[in-house]
């Protein structure tokens, strides 16, 4: 109730909100197992750990393709893969904190991850996203790395 | 979509305040999503529960993990992942910084919900409850055995080298919090923490000498 008056929402739709990213999410990686790390653990693992080991288990676990198609029953359309990819394992998971899809002046769809890491992190999850979208769409894609930010520009005008 | 389910009480009733089971409980009427409700109730006969306690776990978890880790910007990783991490990381290293956030995260815990600094509140609060919710093990028991320590068990599948970190992060945690000495024994699979609860007074009488 407290956390509803202050997120000035009604009760109602604050249930609504959790549910959701329950379906979208948490129950999927409580199925698989997780580990709650901390900003400044992970910030630390981050600068310790191996760039490519950390990128291909981000693949094979947390951006898992048969959980994806599992929750978007079969259903492999981009709105399905935002809602798995960017809105739930990106922001509810913690790995971005925001993100923002827009076309550019080409027509070409972008996609702006904001995230509190640093560059490297900004390489790992752009790296990442751009594979899955390739395999799964077999679109061509481009990023561009800033330090807490990236953005992915997809050569696709139908999206 | 309008539901009635039994929830958990007011907050502050407290998740800490009691135990789950005697929490109270009240019944509110809620105007759900049809597919948020759909998916809850094949996931509810998935798992042989009823919608209600299905929605009463997931908003047990947020007000006592999700909520948490959103406000201190933490990150939900695999036991995949995790796995790879202890294997490939340092083990001095790692050990610094799980034990640097142990002993920051959990007193500060403890301090914000006025909870005081006791063995028992301890094994309440954080490692038989947050803990295993944060995922850094799955499974505790703990037990006082025959020469009158208590013994702290804490099992999960990172291996022999997580049990070091693991311990030692909780000897010095047990130290550092409750002036208490303990000793620890690192199995692949599992940690045992060794207390003793008549420490305390040695600890202060020889710093006192």
């Amino acid at each position: 109730m407290k956390e509803a008056q202050d997120r000035d929402l009604s009760l109602n739709a604050l249930i609504n909100a959790i549910l959701l990213r329950y379906v979208t999410y948490y129950k999927t990686i409580e199925r698989n197992g997780k580990v709650v790390v901390s900003r400044k653990s992970f910030q630390f693992i981050l600068n310790n750990l191996d760039e490519s080991l950390l990128l291909d288990s981000l693949k094979k676990n947390e951006f898992n393709l048969s959980n994806f198609i599992s929750l978007s029953k079969g259903q492999i359309e981009f709105e399905n893969f935002v809602n798995y990819a960017l809105e739930g394992v990106g922001v509810t998971g913690g790995i971005i904190r925001d993100f923002d899809i827009y076309k550019d002046k080409q027509g070409y769809t972008n996609i702006l991850l904001i995230h509190g890491y640093d560059i490297k992190w900004s390489k790992i999850i752009g790296n990442t996203i751009t594979d899955l979208i390739k395999e799964i769409f077999h679109y061509n894609s481009q990023c561009t790395f800033y330090s807490s930010s990236l953005i992915i520009r997809i050569f696709e005008k139908s999206i | 979509m309008v539901t009635q389910f039994n929830s958990t009480g007011p907050e502050n009733s407290g998740p800490l305040g009691q135990s789950r089971s005697a929490r109270r409980k009240t019944m509110i009427t809620l105007s759900l999503e049809t597919d948020i409700l759909e998916e809850l109730k094949t996931d509810a006969l998935k798992e042989r529960t009823s919608l209600s306690t299905l929605v009463t776990a997931t908003l047990s978890k947020h007000v006592l993990l999700n909520r948490f880790a959103k406000d201190v910007d933490g990150i939900f990783i695999t036991n995949n992942t995790f796995k790879a991490i202890v294997d490939d990381i340092e083990e001095n290293s790692l050990e610094d910084d799980f034990t640097r956030n142990a002993l920051d995260f959990i007193p500060t815990i403890f301090y914000s919900k006025n909870i005081p600094f006791t063995l028992q509140n301890l094994i309440k609060y954080a490692l038989s409850s947050a803990a295993i919710d944060g995922g850094i093990y799955n499974h505790f028991h703990h037990y006082v055995d025959e020469a009158g320590l208590v013994n702290l068990v804490m099992r999960h599948n990172f291996g022999l080298k997580w049990s070091r970190i693991l311990g030692n992060g909780h000897v010095k945690l047990i130290e550092n919090m409750l002036n208490l000495k303990s000793t620890l024994t690192a199995l692949p699979s599992s940690v045992v923490i060794k207390v003793n609860t008549n420490s305390a007074n040695k600890i202060q009488a020889h710093s006192e000498s």
